[in-house]
């Protein structure tokens, strides 16, 4: 803990070392010249049309239950046993029966016993109409789906699973958006990929395959990290998941599998 | 809080959103600096922060007559910049062909010595993803709140929370790792 203090202390003195303080003078000139170009939006249109500039994450889900489930779900590797204190034996969890029926894949099994257990609870689809299958006992978040060591967020992270859209351009095709969001992978994080599996993965279970992007790629300290995307009409649809264990290809395809798609809210950006 | 300039006045604000361009020429002048100092440390390149800032201004211009408490123009407008800076990042991908490369790095010195410690963070620091950066910088340097952090991105607070968890870690262990290891692979 100490350490993890030390190094904000370190990176927020870096910071302010690093500062510059005043934007070129140009920045401002730049912008009038823009802004004259520039219409101001008016209110007087009808319906809503507060321009809260949301990042391209739309929500998956409105639910916002937190459901602990101390931490004797999965049968984890043993590494990953050792660190969980759950007093309970590991073990995949009686389904609850679910209220809505789901499109519900086999839950793969990893050649290497980490086994995953049934997707028994559902997101409610968000606005851009995806909704995700994951296990009793995963914390929903808005964009997301996570589960953490005894369900303690302080704790370490196993597996966090997230799902952001946006609507193409109105010039954008759809290889220009994967395209485009293949430069931001690879831009953003600089990872180390071990040898890509199949670059198609199954996304739900009608058939619709998307393209993998990372797979397994290791980043930072705690990092795993897979994505996959997929275009869907005139959206693009991005999968990630983050885990602090490596092989987790299998949990990749898994949560994949278990995404529906619904139609997305007319008023979605 | 590191943050430059001021908050706007009201009636400064109140004048531009009514289309009074030399109130928001003011309004401007007022959060210029530290949108770019903001823009500067997450993307680490002048033109983009340069470009990120711009834009952020005009979407300002544009939608200041939604903003519809005064209160929280500041919030507001750091969530225009940080969509401005992805916007940034994203055109600047496209622009680059990614290519994967090792690079074998000068071995690192002592990590007690205050440059390579620098040079260390800097490594780390452009590995992160854009989103890790952002929570970095306003959580770590503007010293923002996890809720205004999440609000500011537009995330849930457990979202910037495990961000902030991942960012911090991933920081850690890249210190660490550019000590023990000449080999780092790299983005171009």
């Amino acid at each position: 803990m100490n350490a993890g203090r030390d190094v904000e202390r370190l990176i927020a003195d870096w910071f302010v070392e690093e500062a510059v303080l005043r934007a070129p003078d140009r920045v401002l000139t730049d912008a009038g010249r823009a802004i004259d170009r520039t219409k101001q939006r008016r209110l007087h249109a009808a319906g809503r049309t507060i321009q809260m500039p949301v990042s391209p994450r739309l929500a998956t889900a409105a639910v916002l239950g937190v459901l602990v489930v101390g931490g004797a779900l999965l049968a984890m590797r043993p590494s990953l046993v050792s660190v969980a204190t759950s007093p309970s034996p590991l073990v995949s969890p009686t389904a609850p029966s679910s209220p809505t029926p789901q499109p519900t894949a086999s839950p793969p099994v990893a050649s290497d016993a980490f086994v995953i257990p049934a997707m028994t609870e559902r997101t409610t689809p968000g606005p851009d109409g995806i909704s995700i299958g994951y296990p009793t006992g995963w914390v929903v978040e808005e964009d997301g789906v996570r589960w953490w060591l005894n369900g303690e967020p302080d704790s370490q992270l196993l597996i966090g699973f997230y799902v952001d859209s946006s609507k193409l351009e109105v010039s954008e095709t759809a290889d220009e958006w994967v395209a485009d969001s293949a430069a931001e992978e690879s831009e953003g994080i600089s990872m180390t990929c071990p040898a890509p599996g199949p670059t198609e993965i199954m996304i739900g279970s009608e058939g619709r395959r998307g393209i993998v992007l990372s797979s397994d790629c290791r980043y930072g300290g705690m990092g795993h990290h897979f994505r996959a995307v997929l275009v869907e009409g005139d959206r693009g649809y991005s999968f990630h998941m983050d885990t602090t264990r490596g092989n987790g290809r299998a949990w990749f395809e898994a949560l994949l599998a278990n995404v529906t798609f619904e139609e997305a809210a007319s008023e979605d950006p | 809080m590191n943050e430059g300039n001021r908050t706007p006045l009201p009636e400064h604000l109140a004048r531009a959103r009514a289309g009074d361009r030399d109130a928001f020429d003011i309004v401007a002048a007022s959060v210029v600096d530290r949108l770019y100092t903001i823009a500067r440390l997450i993307l680490r390149d002048a033109d983009l922060a340069e470009d990120a800032v711009q834009e952020a201004l005009v979407r300002c211009w544009r939608d200041l007559s939604t903003l519809r408490d005064d209160a929280h123009f500041d919030a507001w407008i750091r969530r225009l910049l940080m969509n401005a800076i992805t916007d940034e990042f994203r055109r600047a991908g496209r622009r680059r062909t990614a290519i994967s490369m090792l690079r074998r790095e000068p071995p690192a010195g002592d990590p007690a010595d205050d440059i390579a410690t620098r040079e260390q963070l800097a490594r780390g620091f452009r590995r992160l993803t854009l989103e890790h950066r952002k929570v970095l910088v306003l959580r770590l340097y503007l010293g923002l709140s996890l809720e205004e952090t999440a609000s500011t991105l537009g995330i849930p607070a457990g979202t910037a929370k495990s961000r902030l968890h991942y960012a911090i870690e991933a920081m850690r262990v890249a210190l660490e790792a550019d000590a023990r290891s000449p080999i780092e692979e790299v983005s171009a």
